[in-house]
Parts: C-alpha cells; sequence; structure tokens
C-alpha cells in the first residue's frame, strides 16, 4: 500500500464528480430518447462510487511503500521516459525520420553501449524500413523536418 | 447437397492462380498487420481498401478477408512475446500468453498453442458458416438491442471477475473506460460531452492510441521500473516440434473447452456489431470458470491462451456471415469489407447469393484456404517470430517506441493521438503501481460506444423502463447470467474480508 494509492483513488472519485458535473444537466430523457449526458453520468457513478470504497479502504492502511521500488528503478523508468518525451516535442520540428533514426542510435549508444558502425547502421535502417512500410506502402505521409518544408532535406 | 455443389465451384473460383496470389497477399500483409501494435486489423483493411477497385470483386474480398485472417492470427506474436497486444481481440492473451512466454519460459508453446486453437476455432467456424448460414443468420437477426446491452453487460461482468486483484478496482476502471469512450460529439443528439472546451476533444479520443499508451509504453516503464535495469532478462526462445507436438497435446486435453468457445466466438461474432474482441474476453472468462484450478489462470495456463484465440478466430469468420447474407457486418472489420462490397457495386444481402454464386462461394470456400494458409506459415515461421526475443533491449525498447509513436499517429495522421499515446503511457504506469487492471479499461474504451447505442435503443424501446432486459427470454437469461457474474467476485471478496485476514490489504 503506497500513499499514492490514496492519490489515485481520490483523483478517480474527483475525475468522477466532474464528469458527473458536466453530464448531468442532459443526463435526463430528451425528446428522443436518453439525454447526451444520461450515458457519462452513470458511467461516472459507478466509477466514482467504486473508487470511494477503494479510497475509504486505502485510507485505513498505514502506507508503507514508496511509488518507486528502488533508486534503480526510478533511474530505469527516467531513463526511459525522458528520450520519449524528447522525442514526441521534437517530431513536428525534425519530423518523423530525423528524430526516430537519432533516437534509436542514442539509445544504442547510451543503453547498448555499441561501436559507432552498429549505431549508424541502427539510426539509418529503422527510418528507412519505415519508409518503405508506411510512405511507399501504406500511404501514409508521416510528418516531415522543418528542413524539408524549406526544401533543404527530401524527409 | 446443394451446399456441396456450390462449395465445389467455390473452390474452383478460389482455387485460380491469381485468387491463390491475392489471399496469400492478404494473409501475409494480415499478419504483419497484426503483429505490428497500433496498426489494427480493422485499419489495415480500410487502409488498403482502395487497392482493391483494381481488381475484380471476388479477388478483392479474398484479399481484404486475408487481412483479417492473417491480422486474427498475428496480433498474439507481440501478445505473448512482449506483453503488448498487437489487436484489441489478442488483449486477453496477455494474461496468460505472456506469463507463460516470460515465467513459464515457453514462447513457442504459448505461440503454437495460440496457432493451434486459432486454425480449429477457425475450422469449425468456416464448416458452421458453410452449412447454417441462412438458419444461424435468421437467428442473429431476432436479436434487438436488449439483447445486445445484455451481451455486453456479460462481457463486462467476466471482466470484473477476472482479475485476480480488486474488482472494486476494475468497476471503478470500466467506469472510466466508458467516460473516456462518450468523449466528443454525442452522435444522436449532437451536444459536446466532457470536452470542457478543448477542440482537439470534439472527435472524441480514439482507442488505438489510448491502447498502445496504457499497454505498450506503460509495460515497457513498469517492466523497466521494476527490474531496475534497462535489458531484457536474457529470455532466449528455442521452438522446435516439441513446441508444436505439446500444443497439439495440450489441445486433446481442453478439445471440449476450445470446442465450445468456439461456439460462443462464432455466436459473438455473427452478432451485428460484436467481433472478435468481446469473444475473446468472454472466452477467456469462461474458461477461468469452468476450470477446476482457477489459480493456475494468470500464471501462463494453456486454457487461458487457447479458449480466448479460438474465441476470437471463430468470431471474425462469423462476423462475415451476416455482412454477407444480410448486410449487417458482424464486426468493425467486416463493416469495412462490406463498404468495399459497396464500392464494388454488389449489394450485400441474400439476393447475393442468386446473384452472384461466384462471388459468394467464392468466398467461402478461400475462408478455408485463408485459414490453411495462415496456420501454415505461422507454424513454419515460429522459429523466426519467437527469435524477436533475441534481439537487444537497446535495439528493441527504442524500437517498440517508435513503432508506438507511428501506430498512433497513422490512424488520422493526428500528432494529438502521439500525445495520447504518451500521456496515456504514463497513466498506465501510475496505474499499474497502484494496482489496477488495465483490461477492464482498455475494453470499456473499446466498446463504450456500440453499449451506449444499444442501451438508448432499447430504453427508447421500452419508453425508459428498464424492464425491458427482463421481460424478453434471451435478454433475461443473458442478464441473470451477467448480474450473477459481477456479484461472484464481490460477495467472495465480503467472505474473504469477515474471515480472519490472512495478510494485511
Amino acid at each position: 500500500m503506497t500513499r499514492y494509492e490514496n492519490v489515485t483513488a481520490a483523483a478517480l472519485v474527483l475525475i468522477a464528480a466532474v464528469a458527473m458535473g458536466d453530464s448531468l444537466k442532459t443526463a435526463g430523457w430528451a425528446a428522443n430518447g436518453p439525454g447526451a449526458g444520461f450515458y457519462p453520468f452513470w458511467s461516472a457513478v459507478a466509477m466514482g462510487l467504486a473508487a470511494l470504497v477503494v479510497l475509504g479502504r486505502s485510507l485505513r492502511v498505514k502506507p508503507t511503500r514508496e511509488l518507486f521500488g528502488s533508486a534503480e528503478g526510478a533511474a530505469a523508468f527516467w531513463k526511459l521516459t525522458v528520450p520519449m518525451v524528447a522525442v514526441v516535442l521534437l517530431v513536428p520540428w525534425l519530423g518523423f525520420y530525423l528524430v526516430s533514426g537519432g533516437y534509436m542510435a542514442f539509445f544504442g549508444r547510451w543503453i547498448g553501449r555499441y561501436r559507432w558502425l552498429w549505431v549508424a547502421v541502427m539510426g539509418f535502417s529503422v527510418p528507412l524500413a519505415l519508409y518503405l512500410l508506411f510512405e511507399q506502402g501504406f500511404k501514409v505521409p508521416l510528418p516531415k523536418s522543418v528542413l524539408y518544408r524549406q526544401g533543404l532535406l527530401p524527409f | 447437397m446443394d451446399t456441396f455443389a456450390h462449395l465445389a465451384l467455390g473452390f474452383q473460383v478460389a482455387l485460380q492462380p491469381f485468387n491463390l496470389l491475392m489471399l496469400f497477399f492478404g494473409v501475409a500483409l494480415g499478419l504483419v498487420i497484426g503483429v505490428l501494435p497500433g496498426l489494427g486489423g480493422t485499419s489495415g483493411v480500410a487502409i488498403l481498401l482502395p487497392v482493391t477497385v483494381f481488381v475484380p470483386p471476388t479477388s478483392a474480398v479474398i484479399f481484404l478477408c486475408g487481412i483479417y485472417w492473417g491480422a486474427l492470427f498475428g496480433g498474439v506474436v507481440t501478445t505473448i512475446l512482449f506483453n503488448i497486444p498487437g489487436e484489441p481481440w489478442s488483449v486477453a492473451l496477455l494474461f496468460d500468453g505472456f506469463p507463460l512466454a516470460k515465467q513459464k519460459g515457453r514462447p513457442g508453446l504459448a505461440l503454437s498453442s495460440s496457432f493451434v486453437a486459432s486454425f480449429v476455432g477457425a475450422l469449425v467456424a468456416t464448416v458452421l458458416f458453410t452449412f447454417f448460414a441462412v438458419l444461424l443468420a435468421d437467428w442473429a437477426l431476432a436479436f434487438g438491442p436488449p439483447e445486445l446491452f445484455a451481451v455486453f453487460l456479460l462481457a463486462f461482468a467476466t471482466l470484473t471477475g477476472l482479475e485476480s486483484g480488486s474488482p472494486l478496482k476494475s468497476i471503478a476502471m470500466i467506469g472510466l473506460g466508458l467516460l473516456l469512450a462518450s468523449i466528443g460529439f454525442d452522435t444522436v443528439t449532437g451536444a459536446p460531452r466532457l470536452t470542457f472546451g478543448r477542440s482537439e476533444l470534439l472527435g472524441g479520443i480514439g482507442f488505438v492510441p489510448v491502447t498502445i499508451g496504457l499497454f505498450g509504453i506503460g509495460e515497457l516503464l513498469a517492466s523497466a521500473e521494476e527490474q531496475g535495469t534497462l535489458s531484457f532478462q536474457g529470455l532466449a526462445a528455442r521452438v522446435g516440434l516439441t513446441d508444436v507436438l505439446d500444443s497439439i497435446k495440450a489441445l486433446r486435453d481442453r478439445i471440449w473447452l476450445v470446442l465450445g468457445t468456439t461456439l460462443v466466438g462464432f455466436w459473438i461474432g455473427v452478432l451485428p456489431g460484436t467481433g472478435a474482441t468481446p469473444a475473446s474476453f468472454l472466452a477467456y472468462g469462461l474458461a477461468r470458470s469452468w476450470s477446476k484450478d482457477k489459480e493456475d489462470f494468470g500464471k501462463g495456463e494453456i486454457s487461458g491462451i487457447m479458449a480466448p484465440q479460438s474465441s476470437a478466430d471463430a468470431a471474425g469468420v462469423g462476423s462475415i456471415l451476416p455482412m454477407i447474407a444480410l448486410g449487417v457486418p458482424g464486426s468493425p472489420t467486416a463493416a469495412v469489407i462490406m463498404a468495399g462490397l459497396f464500392i464494388w457495386g454488389l449489394q450485400p444481402g441474400p439476393q447475393l447469393f442468386i446473384t452472384n454464386p461466384d462471388f459468394v462461394w467464392g468466398l467461402i470456400a478461400s475462408i478455408y484456404l485463408g485459414q490453411l494458409l495462415t496456420f501454415t506459415i505461422c507454424i513454419l515461421g515460429v522459429p523466426l517470430l519467437a527469435s524477436i526475443m533475441r534481439v537487444p533491449y537497446a535495439i528493441m525498447t527504442p524500437f517498440i517506441v517508435v513503432i508506438s509513436i507511428l501506430g498512433s499517429y497513422s490512424l488520422s495522421n493526428s500528432m494529438t493521438d502521439v500525445w495520447i499515446t504518451l500521456i496515456f503511457g504514463l497513466v498506465g504506469f501510475w496505474l499499474r503501481k497502484q494496482r489496477y487492471p488495465m483490461a477492464p479499461l482498455v475494453v470499456a474504451i473499446v466498446l463504450g460506444d456500440s453499449m451506449e447505442k444499444v442501451l438508448r435503443q432499447s430504453l427508447i424501446m421500452s419508453d425508459a423502463s428498464l424492464t425491458i432486459f427482463f421481460t424478453r427470454p434471451i435478454a433475461l437469461v443473458t442478464m441473470i447470467a451477467a448480474i450473477g457474474l459481477f456479484a461472484l467476485p464481490v460477495m467472495q471478496g465480503l467472505r474473504r474480508r469477515r474471515l480472519p485476514s490472512r495478510q494485511a490489504a
């Protein structure tokens, strides 16, 4: 049991309350059947009641554990999360191909400690394969870089 | 006798070299699509639909259905090897497929068990399709919204008892999933719901970006945090004839279970709207409640792989039946294929059996060939597929992240979906750490819209009276089963709490 258990249950109760408030006005019977808010309202009621009982139970137990199991665990979590957020932030600027290639190469060098040749292979092959599969195969255009929009790069 | 003559004609059509080639392409692409998380069978069929205008309708429908069969088989690969569902209908495979591969160290057995079950389910369903087509379609037509609502409720009821943790947490997750599904414009009244003035949310949030986040990214983060290192746990997979033989032996021990879940899956598939996804969840719940050793479930029990997988494939085959015979798609994928029929200038429905027998029976014959082809490719490809486990963590992890982002982006070319994936990845990590089950959440998001639709239709039919669910015989029986399943874990939980506690919460 962690103190975050209480936070989570409380957050679910809060979400349910907000959703009930949002849908209350139209939760009744409209001219052509149940109103727009009927279904979300009762879904929120079920969720809120269940979360309330979970909260009530977890409040009676003394918190003993922290969110992360260990310092190593926390480090592993952040090592994965930070580059991932960076990728999503960078895609609108650098396009999908540059970012995915850079991300693969970065991971191979940083976590895998591979030789530069292998890093380069990772960095090139993945965007190329994705280009062939998505852009050519499925005809799904992926986001391109700022340089592409200025005509300086083909991707 | 007439059926046999028609089927012979169908095989003549389906065995034409070009149709065989189209079937092979369809199945191969379906397997790739099935393995890629985020690119589902339904969207795969939709993306490739425009291509089919260049070929004759029979070849086109054989191609599109081939994608469906491939995706039905292939969705299990990433589910079992990486704990990431390749398809929504393979989510139920997470509970026992991944543990069998990882904790028990039998990825080959887990895969071949699912393939064998898929094959049996699909084959039995195809035979049923062939011989009971008209009869079964008539029966399913008698189902109205109240019966369908009861079936949805039953699917949720089985989910509540499914997780070994708190049933209350399951119910909270079902509620959250239904809420997430209802975000955006209400399709009936046009009113925006739960959007809080954000225009990005008006179109609703897709279940695929959410699912990729909750399962793909969330699991990646949770397992890295638990292990404390960024490396795979040295899981090497060697798959051979032993695994295939073991899985056939396992199938022989469970043949009645698999045949039962196949029938259930086929029945759910034939029902309009509901496809392989609820069928697989229902089958998992049934397998667990029929089993004498419930403790084994969630730890790599083969029944937990074979039951949902046979049911999902039977439902996939079954969902084509009402589409072709009545013009009512049995699943979202069947709905996309039906859109193809209109594009090719065909009118789905009973008339099709008279005006285009070569199309109808060619399709039916191609289902037999398609399942055989898919099964063969899968069994021969098992060593190749399982060898993915040997790829180092520093390559596989960023690759999974890239594919996840790509999958959620490519559905509607939207960076908002990518953010949804990322946010739900973190939410999934957090909820996992607090021991909230992910499966009810995802299922509720997937089924939310259809469930609301049938609930509304039911209440309009009955003029706002809930008695409609208890006055129609089929709905009544299903509702009683659902309520019983909901009550069971709650009652057990209460009884356990009254007994002297074995351990502190």
